[in-house]
């Protein structure tokens, strides 16, 4: 097989990247470790994790002699699979491709055949629940049913069908007790049906997780026992259905692993690498411990402690943070790992890598929760991203904030620039030769555009835009159930289907905001009516719609599904818009999985008997509309492929993980106006406002096997940690330019906030000054105000 | 400081041959909407037809492997609504795999459309594992073979926009036959049939098995082409496998013309009067009075024999280098103008100016979007753009 110094000079010869720049000695050594030990990187942001990643899978396949479909890398999101599958295939064939002619100029023609037979496709790139649901079809038995992923409504539908429904839970006031005891809810707190549904579904995934000892936990009596039997009953509504959620995917996966019978696909595995490490549970971190153990394979795991911020889906980052000893433990000494720091950020400017890093490092209480003798990240000199100030600018309130931010936006990317008047001169911000608006980002950690009647930075900034002509890409910033174009539409729906509200009167159980929203959408309707849009001829449609029973031609059946598709035709933005489409595909999904589980498949009956008619619409109205009411559907974003650039997008944290942008604008503190202890646990968590996962995870710690790895740090400070996580994954996301933005009551110190750099022990790691006076060699925590 | 530019994120897209390729190339709005903003079919009865025939059959296969039950193998369909005592039936009853293949469809949102199409799926799967079956099984060497390969991103005409990526994947999914298997079974009428149309195989070679869950089409029908490029790529797939021998032919199997309808039969004879079917009955024939003296008011469809409905079930695709180099020359230039939509989409926005419009009017009926579609095939006027837009009518 080639050397790696044959491999080095392939990669450099045959991908333009590597031509100018090959890898640092870190990167180097974490791609060039030998097979065993398992190799341990700890990559900060911007240093070239995802080249590691790809280019160690290729040395394990190219030097090593592993054959690609016995490698295994999994990464935690769709996105990232595409992004390391994209490289491995790029770089894969364009390495393979030189190898095999070097070989025979240099008459090695053996080397060049066995180079020729590698087949870079059949590596094995995805996300764990993709390729668990893959492993598992093609090691079934013949005759053996594989499920159907249930995700999204789907496990709502079971949590509420399959649960709350069943023996009058969602009634019981015991039950109750027993979710708010869990999660820590105080009894003042209002835990509506949805909230039930959300909570439920937490625990019934954190149960598996954490790897519950389920029988321990039935012994304690009430209220475990209670919530062990809800999860009982929602697993086996889960096997009647042929369905089973992520995490049963992942359980099922591990029970292939740990079985000794044969699994031909998964036998092959020689070689496993795990990227985003620091957001693994419990239960996959036992399962890829399992698939090691079986064939004896090799581990690499890549992460950054710095950048958990799932815990709310399981994200165990003690598991990174003792991966040495638990990987030791695990699978014995010939896996002790070998541990590289990838530090040398590439990506940003000086001030903003150091400002990352003294925003960890200065942090005394935070610096006890990171992986031990962490070095800091550096920027790199061969970085040439010049010199710019961090900037900050904050005013009294978010909407004069958000004036003079689409003002700047308007003068970088329509204007001549905007200028940052600096100690040392000015310096101006301007956009690319081909730059837009999408060369930008707003992140926040929520990006609703109104929250209990109040208009927030997001809402503001799409008004100001809206002014100069720039369209928001902001799916998640509005409620579906408010956004016009969606009321119109599910309104017109409901009127054609259920004239006069009639059936939708006849169902005493729809709750109270849902029929509030519904009447809302049906009043939108009306109004749209009224006005007869293009193509004309929508009232005629929906007269047909509302007398369907007198027509005798009317089909027995018509799919609610392609009524809304119709309907479409008179809403313009959801044909065209990428914010549309992304509003099109959520109801859409939502009709789509109500005609999996409910009664009538949300098919709309005429001229049945026995009232089934109307129990179809009932069925609709309930399953369908219902639900978008009461906003439990989610949009997903990442429908779109291609928003365009001539839009802003703004973005939550956890959606910009991974992502890079020119120009990033954080909001550490727009909401903040004073001290409302309401919003501590999205700035500075106290022990009063702890609730939810933290506190669940302190109470589970003694049924799993996680035990005092998690519970050695009090979730008090873990709660700040998270936040420190957080904003440290938004921070590090820019190349050129970040500006932190808020009110001014983070400056004065009447608000405390982690994003704003303050800490635990009521210090501050940030550094506001005047931009007049700042100047390259100010200290890496400096913010220039604007 | 001047900012940097952001542009698409580098990937290597990944195209399905049948997914994407065979969607895109029936219209690309339609499929823009479909399979870019995952919209989900209103009617998904093509899904659940596909699905559920190759689901048998990938199922049957195994069990044959198996146990090798003999042919016929019974069909005892569940009846729906269900017995309360429904008859025993043996373990490859087709009914019995069927329920499983039907229960997994179904968890998955996947259902018949109604009992009648429940019922013409089952006879066809039944067709296909009783009359194909015998001779096909004992042939195949490799079900179910995941094929995926790489090749060059054509060079995009996108106004100075680069390429999202410098390669592209594709993907796609066959059942395979090694030479070896017809020599050892020279007597099969499958094979007979083969090397009726393969002039000469190479002496080891393979040939690649693709179900169709649809009807013959006929020559000038442009999934005639769609289908052969379609075929002739997977040899190229299957090409790039470490150790592949050479693929000799392809095998097309028209599942519909196995236990053809009363519908297929009427196209069939259309067809056989505009001189546009390939494979027709002998004049004189059984199967040519058959069709002649069917009366199309009559409820059934008329009696075909096996040796012609497997005739045109069959199609034999000769699979040769510069055959093979035209058909993934097509799929590269589907792939440039998938890319090239979306490139002009990523810079300008407005989905619908930016991807083509060019179903035909069948493909049109049961799309959910020919109500705002700037230009279906029924008011497609000479330059491509709809000729005037119209509100669309209620169901009755």
């Amino acid at each position: 097989m080639p050397t790696p110094g044959q491999f080095t000079q392939a990669a450099r010869a045959s991908i333009p990247r590597f031509t100018k720049r090959w890898l640092n000695e870190a990167q180097a050594q974490s791609v060039f470790a030998d097979k065993f030990p398992a190799v341990f990187i700890v990559a900060g942001p911007g240093t070239g994790k995802t080249t590691v990643l790809a280019l160690r899978v290729l040395k394990l396949i190219l030097i090593d002699g592993i054959q690609p479909e016995s490698v295994l890398a999994t990464t935690f999101t769709r996105k990232a699979a595409e992004e390391l599958r994209s490289r491995l295939l790029s770089w894969g064939y364009a390495i393979v491709g030189h190898l095999i002619e070097s070989a025979r100029k240099s008459g090695d023609g053996a080397l060049a055949s066995r180079l020729s037979r590698l087949d870079i496709n059949q590596i094995k790139v995805g996300t764990l629940d993709a390729l668990a649901e893959e492993f598992i079809r093609d090691n079934r038995r013949t005759g053996a049913i594989t499920p159907a992923t249930a995700e999204g409504l789907l496990t709502r539908m079971a949590v509420r069908d399959g649960v709350l429904f069943k023996n009058g839970r969602f009634r019981s006031t015991s039950f109750d007790s027993s979710l708010r005891f869990a999660f820590g809810l105080s009894t003042s707190e209002l835990v509506t049906f949805n909230k039930k549904v959300d909570l439920c579904s937490s625990f019934f995934d954190r149960l598996r997780h954490d790897r519950v000892n389920m029988s321990k936990l039935r012994k304690e009596g009430a209220p475990w026992s209670q919530l062990t039997e809800a999860f009982d009953d929602y697993r086996q509504f889960l096997d009647e259905g042929t369905l089973a959620d992520f995490s049963d995917l992942e359980t099922r996966l591990l029970e292939l692993a740990q079985s000794p019978e044969p699994a031909p696909t998964l036998d092959r595995v020689e070689a496993v690498l795990v990227d985003e490490f620091q957001d693994t549970n419990l239960l996959q971190e036992e399962l890829y411990y399992a698939i090691c153990k079986r064939n004896s394979a090799a581990l690499t795991v890549v992460g950054d402690d710095d950048q958990s911020i799932y815990r709310f889906r399981g994200a165990t980052v003690e598991i990174f943070a003792n991966f040495h000893q638990r990987c030791a433990d695990a699978l014995g000494s010939k896996w002790t790992p070998r541990r590289t720091d990838l530090v040398d950020n590439y990506r940003s400017t000086r001030q903003i890598v150091s400002l990352c890093s003294d925003l960890t490092s200065r942090d005394q209480s935070y610096s006890h929760a990171r992986v031990s003798n962490k070095p800091p990240l550096r920027w790199d000199v061969e970085n040439t991203r010049g010199d710019f100030p961090v900037l900050g600018l904050f005013r009294e309130s978010a909407e004069e904030l958000a004036e003079e931010i689409a003002s700047l936006l308007e003068s970088a990317f329509r204007g001549t620039g905007f200028v940052v008047n600096c100690a040392d001169g000015p310096r101006t911000v301007i956009r690319a030769a081909t730059g837009d608006f999408g060369d930008a980002v707003l992140l926040s950690h929520s990006v609703r555009e109104i929250k209990n009647a109040r208009e927030r930075l997001p809402f503001h900034l799409r008004r100001k835009l809206g002014a100069r002509h720039v369209e928001v890409f902001n799916p998640r910033g509005r409620e579906l159930f408010n956004v016009q174009d969606v009321a119109s539409l599910l309104g017109l729906a409901l009127e054609c289907i259920d004239p006069l509200a009639a059936v939708q009167g006849s169902i005493p159980t729809l709750p109270r905001d849902a029929t509030a929203q519904l009447t809302a959408w049906r009043t939108a309707a009306q109004n749209l009516l009224s006005r007869n849009p293009d193509p004309k001829g929508l009232p005629e449609f929906v007269r047909q719609w509302q007398k369907r029973k007198d027509d005798p031609d009317w089909p027995d059946e018509w799919p609610l599904l392609e009524l809304i598709f119709t309907l479409v035709t008179w809403f313009p933005r959801l044909q065209r818009d990428p914010e549309g489409q992304v509003y099109l595909e959520a109801i859409t999904r939502t009709v789509a999985e109500v005609g999996q589980l409910a009664s009538f498949r949300a098919q709309v009956l005429t001229g049945q008997k026995e009232d089934l008619d109307d129990k179809s619409v009932k069925d609709a109205i309930r399953e369908v509309f219902e639900s978008i009411a009461l906003g439990v559907i989610d949009v997903d974003e990442e429908i779109m492929p291609y928003v365009p650039r001539t839009t802003f997008p703004v973005m939550t944290i956890h959606q910009a993980k991974g992502l890079e942008f020119p120009l990033v604008i954080v909001d550490v503190g727009s909401d903040f106006s004073k001290n409302n202890w309401k919003q501590e646990p999205v700035r500075a968590p106290k022990e009063r406002s702890l609730a939810g996962v933290h506190l669940l995870e302190d109470k589970l710690a003694p049924f799993s096997p996680v035990g005092k790895a998690r519970t050695g740090r009090p979730a008090l400070s873990r709660a700040w940690d998270d936040l420190r996580r957080l904003y440290y994954v938004a921070m590090s996301r820019p190349h050129n330019v970040l500006l932190l933005v808020g009110l001014t009551s983070l400056l004065n110190g009447r608000v405390q906030a982690v994003q704003a750099g303050d800490t635990l022990q009521s210090g501050r790691v940030l550094n506001f000054v005047p931009a007049q006076s700042w100047s390259p060699d100010a200290g890496a925590n400096t913010v220039a105000l604007i | 400081m001047a900012l940097e530019s952001r542009d698409l994120p580098f990937v290597v897209p990944k195209y399905s041959l049948t997914g994407d390729i065979l969607s895109y190339q029936r219209c690309g709005l339609q499929y823009r909407y479909y399979n870019g903003s995952s919209l989900p079919p209103s009617r998904p009865v093509q899904l659940w037809t596909g699905e559920f025939i190759h689901g048998i059959l990938e199922e049957v296969y195994r069990v044959w492997r198996e146990q090798s039950p003999d042919f016929p193998w019974p069909c005892h369909p569940t009846k729906i609504p269900r017995e309360p005592n429904p008859p025993k039936r043996v373990k490859h009853d087709i009914g019995e795999i069927g329920d499983k293949v039907e229960a997994r469809l179904a968890a998955a949102g996947n259902r018949a459309r109604s009992g009648k199409a429940r019922t013409a799926a089952y006879d066809r799967v039944d067709a296909a594992v009783n009359l194909s079956g015998p001779h096909l099984f004992p042939l195949i060497t490799s079900a179910e073979e995941r094929l995926s390969g790489t090749r060059d991103m054509p060079t995009l005409s996108s106004e100075g926009r680069p390429a999202r990526g410098d390669k592209y994947e594709l993907t796609g999914v066959v059942d395979v036959i090694s030479s070896v298997q017809l020599k050892e079974h020279a007597s099969n009428s499958f094979v007979k049939h083969i090397l009726e149309h393969v002039q000469r195989l190479p002496d080891e070679c393979e040939l690649i098995v693709d179900y169709k869950g649809s009807r013959r089409p006929t020559p000038s029908d442009r999934f005639w082409n769609h289908y052969l490029w379609q075929v002739r790529t997977y040899a190229w797939l299957r090409s790039r496998r470490p150790d592949a021998p050479v693929v000799g032919a392809a095998v097309l199997i028209y599942i519909n013309e196995l236990k053809p309808l009363k519908s297929d039969v009427e196209e069939l004879i259309d067809e056989i009067r505009n001189g546009t079917a390939d494979v027709v009955p002998a004049k004189g024939s059984a199967d040519y009075y058959a069709l002649q003296s069917w009366d199309r008011k009559s409820k059934l469809p008329p009696t075909l024999s096996e040796d012609f409905r497997l005739r045109r079930a069959l199609q034999i695709v000769p699979i040769q280098t510069a055959e093979v180099e035209q058909a993934v020359g097509k799929i590269d230039y589907a792939v440039r103008l998938i890319e090239e939509s979306a490139l002009k989409e990523f810079a300008a926005g407005d989905i619908p100016s930016h991807w083509e419009t060019n179903g035909e009017a069948r493909d049109c009926v049961a799309c959910d979007f020919k109500h705002f579609c700037p230009s279906p095939a029924d008011r497609r006027g000479s330059a491509g753009r709809a000729k005037s837009r119209r509100a669309p009518q209620a169901p009755g």
